[in-house]
């Protein structure tokens, strides 16, 4: 019963962060239609990821496939790292690229090549691999078995 | 009028307290309740259109074939991720609350994602394109 009661006030917490976070979801794109439509050019949140990335911060898309693995591929085998360390090693390979600044020489090597296919490509690839191998979460969902007992 | 350092520093805000929140979530006492497990269970369950969405905001944001597949329509994009949005929700709402998807259909949905964005809705596919409202 114990573990019932703590399951049930869990799952009343969880719903009021499920809340907080589409309500945020839902503020932050009334907000940028309400940007797209007024009268100052390019503020759109949109705009702005955009000039983020183009202004250097390559690992704004490193961040994009690190938790695209994270939330999307989950892991049936053995966890390699703990989910802590797993953190750790996913910010300090991107405070590396800030530090080492990948960005310009790695796009300066990519215009030589000019596949048409923007060189966020690569960062968004590399992070999705070191997300698969260091930050990815359990399969199982941890409520179900509990459901089904109901 | 919003000016474009605000919402910069909204944006910034946003991003800030979304971390400090997910660490207060890690570290508190309820389990599963950091907004990574929130979504990996909702991507995972009913909700799997936030995988298609993933991948088409990052094709939309950073990848971008030279010329949009629908031309100068620029709105058909937006019209038509919108009804893919729909329908996959409608799908997902088939599902029971104790279903687990199958990996694959992660990667497939991410992958259409990213080509949707990539050949379909890009910021990328014209530098200067420019929306009616735009024009002086």
């Amino acid at each position: 019963m114990q573990t019932i009661s703590k399951y049930l006030n869990d799952q009343k917490f969880i719903k009021k962060v499920q809340y907080t976070l589409i309500v945020l979801f839902i503020l932050l794109i009334a907000l940028d239609i309400y940007l797209a439509l007024d009268k100052t050019n390019n503020n759109t949140i949109s705009n702005i990821i955009q000039n983020y990335a183009d202004s250097g911060l390559f690992v704004l898309t490193y961040f994009w496939g690190a938790l695209a693995a994270n939330i999307f591929f989950t892991r049936k085998s053995p966890q390699l790292i703990s989910p802590l360390a797993g953190t750790v090693i996913v910010i300090a390979i991107a405070i590396l690229m800030i530090l080492f600044n990948i960005e310009p020489q790695l796009s300066n090597i990519w215009a030589d090549i000019k596949y048409n296919l923007s060189v966020y490509s690569v960062s968004m690839t590399l992070g999705l691999f070191v997300g698969l191998i260091f930050w990815r979460q359990e399969h199982k969902q941890p409520y179900i078995e509990i459901d089904n007992h109901q | 009028m919003i000016e474009i350092e605000t919402v910069e520093h909204i944006v910034i805000a946003v991003i800030v307290f979304l971390i400090l929140f997910n660490v207060y979530l890690n570290y508190n006492k309820i389990e599963n309740d950091t907004i990574n497990e929130i979504l990996k269970n909702w991507a995972y369950n009913k909700y799997f259109f936030i995988t298609f969405l993933w991948g088409v905001l990052g094709g939309h944001f950073f990848l971008g074939s030279p010329r949009p597949v629908f031309g100068s329509n620029w709105w058909l994009p937006v019209i038509l991720v919108i009804i893919i949005g729909i329908i996959l929700i409608f799908l997902g709402n088939k599902l029971e609350r104790t279903d687990v998807l199958k990996r694959r259909y992660q990667l497939l949905l991410l992958i259409s994602g990213v080509l949707y964005g990539h050949f379909f809705w890009s910021q990328r596919h014209i530098p200067d394109i420019s929306f009616p409202w735009m024009q002086p």
